[in-house]
């Protein structure tokens, strides 16, 4: 007669990972049911099959096998290469932003002349009141 | 020998090293690996393969892991990578398990008190781990197949120490249904 009640944790009391109420909760259970005690029993197999797996040996040769292989391999281009061929490439991008960058920016000055009037007019300003300055700091010299 | 004196052997190109790293890492690896593939020669290339990839890409290597962790999931990467081209190759893991079934139902059908040989039922037992959910099965053969704690789990999958525990606990859950259900038709 098949168990309306299988317990989901067959394989975690198989392998001693429960805690203790549940250990004792399924050890109870499988003391009153075949079905399921048959069952733990034949998951036994899981365990029987992991172990078996993790019994694998290298062989006596691994790493002259690697070496080998290493040494048949292609040649990979190494960091350096690339690393090199990138700051080639990233600088040659940046030159070429720079000079679209400069010729937008020269070509915005060009379109609106009165702003380019009004700056030639500021600097001209700036420049009479500076010397204005110093023509005013020379003459006080002077005539200390 | 320490993570650094490897990783400065390595990327002088020093034989010793490497060797030493080969030695102390190989079977655990080759534990991993099989536990993926269930085949000591493809196993044996793969994790000739996980050496090899250190070996070359040592000098990318950041060491924000440890060597160890570097090593476990260049090793599952490669075991899943080996994968999914197998499958690519060969028919799908349902139709597998699906044939199996099929087959040992007529053998069942003949004479119903005949157990599966140890070799069938390690296949069966293989192929019900295979179809779990690829985090759940990286998770439960790297604690199953090289005792790893969950914590070392933790940062070989780069997860948190609670989505292994639970990664874990659904493997196993999942694991016995799949199993009951070959159990039912007496399979195993």
């Amino acid at each position: 007669m098949q168990c309306k009640e299988i317990h989901n944790d067959y394989i975690g009391y198989l392998d001693g990972t429960l805690d203790a109420e549940t250990n004792s909760m399924i050890e109870e259970h499988l003391l009153s049911c075949n079905h399921c005690r048959d069952f733990v029993e034949r998951l036994k197999s899981l365990q029987v099959t992991i172990e078996r797996e993790k019994n694998i040996q290298t062989s006596e040769t691994f790493f002259e096998n690697i070496q080998d292989k290493l040494e048949h391999l292609p040649k990979s281009p190494d960091v350096k290469t690339y690393s090199l061929a990138f700051r080639i490439a990233a600088s040659v991008a940046l030159i070429m932003f720079g000079t679209w960058m400069g010729l937008w920016i020269g070509k915005g000055f060009h379109m609106n002349s009165s702003l380019s009037n009004d700056y030639k007019d500021e600097i001209y300003y700036l420049y009479d009141i500076q010397q204005g300055i110093v023509e005013n700091n020379m003459l006080s010299d002077l005539t200390e | 020998m320490t993570d650094l004196e490897y990783i400065e052997g390595l990327k002088k190109g020093d034989e010793t090293s490497f060797r030493n790293l080969v030695e102390e890492h190989q079977l655990k690896l080759l534990r991993l690996c099989n536990g993926f593939v269930h085949s000591r020669e493809d196993a044996l290339d793969l994790v000739q393969e996980v050496f090899i990839e250190v070996y070359r890409s040592i000098h990318s290597f950041r060491g924000d892991s440890g060597l160890s962790t570097w090593l476990y999931r260049v090793a599952v990467n490669k075991s899943l990578n080996f994968i999914r081209k197998q499958k690519r190759k060969t028919f799908s893991l349902s139709n597998n398990i699906d044939n199996a079934a099929k087959l040992d139902l007529r053998d069942e059908s003949g004479a119903p008190d005949v157990r599966m040989e140890q070799g069938q039922r390690d296949f069966l037992i293989q192929k019900a781990l295979d179809s779990l959910q690829e985090n759940q099965r990286i998770a439960f053969i790297l604690n199953k197949y090289d005792d790893l704690s969950y914590k070392e789990i933790s940062g070989i999958m780069d997860v948190s120490l609670s989505a292994v525990e639970s990664l874990i606990h659904r493997a196993k859950t999942n694991l016995q249904k799949k199993l009951y259900r070959f159990y039912k038709k007496n399979l195993i």
